[in-house]
């Protein structure tokens, strides 16, 4: 009962030159699924999206859109919806005009376009402001237009690139919101790209990490989180300490005893790194006794309010530094105090040196 | 019958209209032809229009106007080199004769075909050019103004540095019209000539005026709003701002005459198509009737003797000069002897503005 | 619209210098027309009138009206093939790929740099050199003036243009293509919509250029096409005449009329409200 996915990408590739912009990516998108692509710039997630829209032309490999071959297609042939980041609506035309444009393309009649426009204001929250022009509106109405536009004749896949980066932090927060929500209410396949970890997290059902041109990990936002596929994805995906291990499970350089690893997993002839979210980590008086927990003595050095919690750095004595977050209603050492640092066996990710 | 008698009557009215259109086209000796002047635009064209190239149409004819700055003409000529001539006849001004003499796009006129030239002093012709009017430089100055501030009648052009006259002259900017003649007199005035006008220069800078005009109807303004009570100009001012200002005109010594003409020609051109028809125009600028309206509707002075005589009847011309001996008096600038590209050098180096 | 607050002393500080800046930009044309009402003395302007007549007015002679008649014949006709020409070059430069792009820009702008009185001279051997090899003169002819003038007015256009085309955000005709617009579709629909007030400034630059240009027109006018400016500025060399304070007011009137019209049509303040997307 598998479907066929909604958008299919077959090693495809793109060099400019001698650089690769993206090298030999394989990627589906499944139908309804909102899809993100995250990673650095320069990672070429624009570029795999501007590869679907048929804005660039791949070097190498195939794109199906419903398992038709597109490659030769322009971008007006490819049933596909956009969104810019700076929503590059028409300034001569008016929100209805703008929303009808696809449609108009395609020879709607003007009914309609007038109601299926009516409807698309209707839902993005903006009845009886079809008249106005963008000129007129707010960052995150003229936002919200470009969306209705570009679903409006419905695309096989909507295409965003980065469309709340020129929103401001607390706008970004409500859009990030009332964009799933109007995915969902759609059932629309979406590829979305942003560079923002947390709007990737948030907004998902699976995220695809990139890097360099090629895929470090594809999965879900948990999945991203709690079993990072490598040390890239770990660091780029919310914030983590690293904690390299010798063959003998003792952390390389310093003097602690020997760590216990998550069950069944094997310590390698030439050791591994241990990932550990800051907020797994637990600070305890010096001295204080610990069972089944690993356990790491340091003194702190640093500590910052940032309000959900505090940010403590531990000085590890060995030149290894670890983030811990503490509740700000406990009572938190203050710099300069020697602490121990523990955690659950359990709660650790697990780095393959390569 | 009727009809018929109707029929008769209407062949018999259109041979007759036939044979008159017939007879009045048979009169023009220059039929079809059409001549090209270059000459000024604006007012003087129309002066042109109804002295000249009305007569001419009567003789069958058309004149068309190539109208522009004589410099400006001249180069239309120029860049029309070794090609069929932009124009017939040129009208210009005395000190463009030399070049175009040099440049050879003066055709010989022949002076038998004009029997006005007889009305014209000897002087003012010859078989390359014809002067059909000047213009007559000296200093025009405000009467009331000079009485009110005790100051007498202007004789020479240093009269100008009075200092009761501080802020009160304008000299002509070197771009005008009126530059050349009053260079060279102050330059003839303080010791120099065509060949030096460093002294005259020297004088402009002692007289140190208040501005520099560089059109006739700036000057005017100025002089009929009082700003300026004299000036180193032609004496068509004092004509053209009567009931305004009462204006008079001095004349100086200008080595041994008094006064600089500025002379206005008409040239035959070189490779003109209807050269037959140039010596008709030129004859018709020389008639009585254009040369009247010459000083009347155009304000410049006439050459021709029955016009001139006309006009001195006149007292409205009284301040003018117009019989022949005082004509003969005034000085002619020898455009030989001048080069305008130093003297622009010259003055822009030596006149701080 | 947020209310603008100012305080007193400040508002009467920046009244005053707008005051003096309209006075400065306008002064100069309300003199021409108060004057114009006062015929009398034929030889210079008289300020302020000393009575009100309309008799400049009737006097204005054919002459005047034949060259304006002319004129603005000529500057449309320039308007029209100077956009022709310049909004390709202008696109074409901006947009294309083409090795030595910045050359191609300069040539287009080098008639700005050639004093025009040099560009005269040189059109006027231009076209002799030309009817000696073909036969057919432009020398004084309309077509030619055309072409000169169009020469003149060309760089406007194309500087305006680059202008804004630099400026130009090509995202938004991405949008448009993915939305199913093709190629043509997207020039008509959006590119060509959104330059409208490049465009329209670019043409009005041509038309004044072409309206006012004196120094080449000079020695291009023939007998039987004289252009406005020349036939005024022959006029004032040789004599002052208050008619032609009349005719400069009608034509002041005029354009003030048309720049108005055109932009009630063209909607310039629709653009301006939206700053072509941001």
């Amino acid at each position: 009962m598998t479907r066929p996915p909604k958008v299919l990408l077959e090693r495809v590739e793109r060099r400019f030159g001698s650089s690769v912009a993206l090298a030999a990516l394989d990627l589906a998108v499944e139908e309804g699924e909102f899809l993100t692509l995250l990673g650095p710039s320069g990672c070429g997630k624009t570029t795999t999206l501007r590869i679907i829209a048929g804005f660039v032309d791949p070097t190498g490999g195939r794109v199906l859109i419903d398992g038709r071959e597109v490659g030769h297609l322009p971008p007006n042939k490819r049933e596909v919806g956009m969104v810019f980041q700076n929503y590059a609506l028409f300034p001569h035309l008016t929100v209805a005009e703008n929303i009808a444009f696809g449609m108009k393309q395609r020879g709607a009649p003007e009914a309609v376009r007038r109601r299926r426009a009516g409807e698309l204001l209707d839902l993005i929250k903006m009845t009886g402001m079809g008249d106005r022009h963008p000129g007129e509106l707010s960052g995150g109405q003229r936002q919200r237009v470009a969306i209705a536009r570009a679903v409006a004749h419905p695309p096989a896949i909507l295409l965003m690139d980065e469309p709340l980066g020129a929103l401001d932090l607390k706008l970004r927060e409500a859009m990030q919101q009332e964009l799933r929500a109007i995915q969902k209410a759609l059932g629309i396949t979406t590829l979305y790209v942003t560079h923002d970890q947390t709007e990737a997290m948030v907004m998902s059902d699976r995220i695809v990490v990139m890097q360099g041109g090629r895929v470090e990990q594809i999965g879900t936002p948990s999945d991203i989180y709690m079993r990072p596929a490598s040390r890239f994805v770990a660091s780029f995906v919310g914030r983590i300490n690293f904690v390299p291990l010798a063959a003998d499970g003792r952390p390389r350089g310093g003097s602690a005893s020997p760590l216990r690893l998550p069950s069944g997993v094997p310590i390698g002839s030439r050791g591994l790194t241990l990932g550990l979210r800051p907020e797994w980590l637990r600070l305890l008086p010096d001295g204080a006794a610990v069972n089944g927990y690993n356990v790491l003595d340091g003194r702190v050095t640093d500590s910052v309010f940032v309000g959900s919690h505090v940010s403590l750095a531990v000085d590890l004595g060995d030149g290894g530094t670890l983030t811990v977050d503490g509740r700000p209603e406990d009572a938190l050492p203050a710099p300069g105090q020697p602490v121990r640092v523990c955690w659950e066996p359990e709660r650790a990710i697990i780095l393959h040196d390569h | 019958m009727q009809s018929f008698k109707r029929l008769m009557g209407g062949l018999g009215a259109a041979a007759i209209a036939l044979a008159l259109t017939a007879g009045t086209a048979a009169a023009g000796q220059f039929d079809g032809v059409t001549v090209r002047i270059g000459t000024f635009g604006g007012k003087w064209r129309d002066i042109v229009e109804a002295n000249v190239a009305k007569a001419f149409e009567a003789e069958g004819g058309k004149i068309e106007f190539v109208l522009g700055q004589p410099a400006n003409n001249m180069a239309k000529l120029i860049a029309a080199r070794g090609q069929e001539p932009p124009f017939d006849v040129l009208e210009t001004m005395d000190n463009l004769l030399p070049q175009l003499a040099a440049g050879g796009f003066l055709d010989t006129i022949d002076l038998t075909k004009i029997p006005n030239i007889a009305k014209v002093d000897k002087a003012f012709y010859d078989d390359k050019k014809v002067m059909v009017w000047i213009t007559q430089e000296g200093i025009v100055y405000n009467k009331a103004k000079f009485a009110e501030a005790g100051i007498p009648a202007p004789t020479r052009y240093a009269d100008l540095a009075n200092p009761k006259l501080k802020g009160k002259v304008s000299l002509p900017d070197i771009s005008a019209g009126g530059a050349m003649p009053a260079i060279v007199g102050m330059s003839h005035e303080a010791g120099g000539g065509e060949a030096d006008i460093g002294p005259g220069l020297e004088l402009v800078k002692t007289i140190g005026p208040a501005s520099f005009w560089s059109s006739s109807s700036n000057l005017q303004t100025q002089l009929a709003s009082g700003d300026v009570w004299a000036a180193a100009a032609q004496a068509g001012n004092v004509q053209r701002l009567k009931g305004q200002v009462d204006l008079a005109i001095a004349f100086p010594p200008v080595a041994g005459k008094s006064g600089v003409l500025k002379q206005g020609y008409l040239v035959k051109i070189k490779g003109a198509k209807n050269a037959a028809a140039a010596e008709w125009i030129i004859n018709a600028f020389l008639s009585d009737q254009m040369q009247v309206a010459t000083l009347t509707a155009g304000g410049q002075v006439p050459v021709s003797g029955p016009a001139l005589a006309k006009l001195r009847e006149n007292p409205d011309y009284g301040f003018l000069r117009l019989s022949p001996d005082q004509l003969a008096g005034m000085y002619s600038i020898d455009f030989g002897k001048v080069n305008e590209a130093a003297y622009v050098q010259k003055w822009n180096r030596s006149i701080t503005r | 619209m947020a209310k603008l607050h100012h305080r007193t002393p400040e508002r009467i500080a920046a009244a005053l210098v707008l005051a003096v800046a309209y006075t400065v930009l306008l002064g100069p044309i309300l003199f021409v027309i108060v004057s114009s009402f006062d015929y009398g003395q034929r030889a210079y302007v008289v300020f302020p009138p000393e009575r009100f007549t309309l008799e400049s007015y009737w006097r204005i002679p054919d002459r005047y009206w034949d060259a304006l008649w002319n004129s603005l014949r000529i500057a449309g006709l320039c308007t029209l093939a100077s956009c022709l020409i310049g909004i390709p070059a202008a696109i074409g430069i901006v947009r294309s790929n083409i090795p030595g792009k910045a050359a191609i820009l300069a040539v287009f702008r080098a008639p700005m740099q050639i004093p025009a009185v040099v560009s005269g001279v040189a059109f006027l051997q231009l076209y002799y050199a030309l009817g000696a090899a073909t036969g057919w003169y432009a020398v004084g002819s309309f077509t030619g003036m055309v072409i000169a003038h169009v020469f003149a007015a060309t760089p406007y256009v194309v500087g305006t243009l680059v202008g804004v085309l630099q400026r130009f955000d090509q995202t938004v005709e991405e949008a448009a293509l993915v939305l199913g617009a093709s190629r043509l579709g997207t020039l008509w629909q959006v590119t060509l919509p959104m330059l409208k007030p490049g465009i329209f400034a670019g043409a009005l630059y041509a038309f004044m250029i072409s309206f006012s240009e004196v120094p080449m027109s000079v020695f291009l006018a023939g007998s039987h096409q004289v252009t406005f400016p020349v036939e005024v500025f022959h006029s004032m060399q040789f004599d002052f005449e208050p008619t032609i304070l009349a005719i400069s007011t009608i034509v002041t009137v005029l354009s003030l009329v048309v720049v108005w019209a055109v932009q009630r049509v063209v909607g310039l303040d629709k653009f301006v409200k939206t700053g072509a997307a941001d």
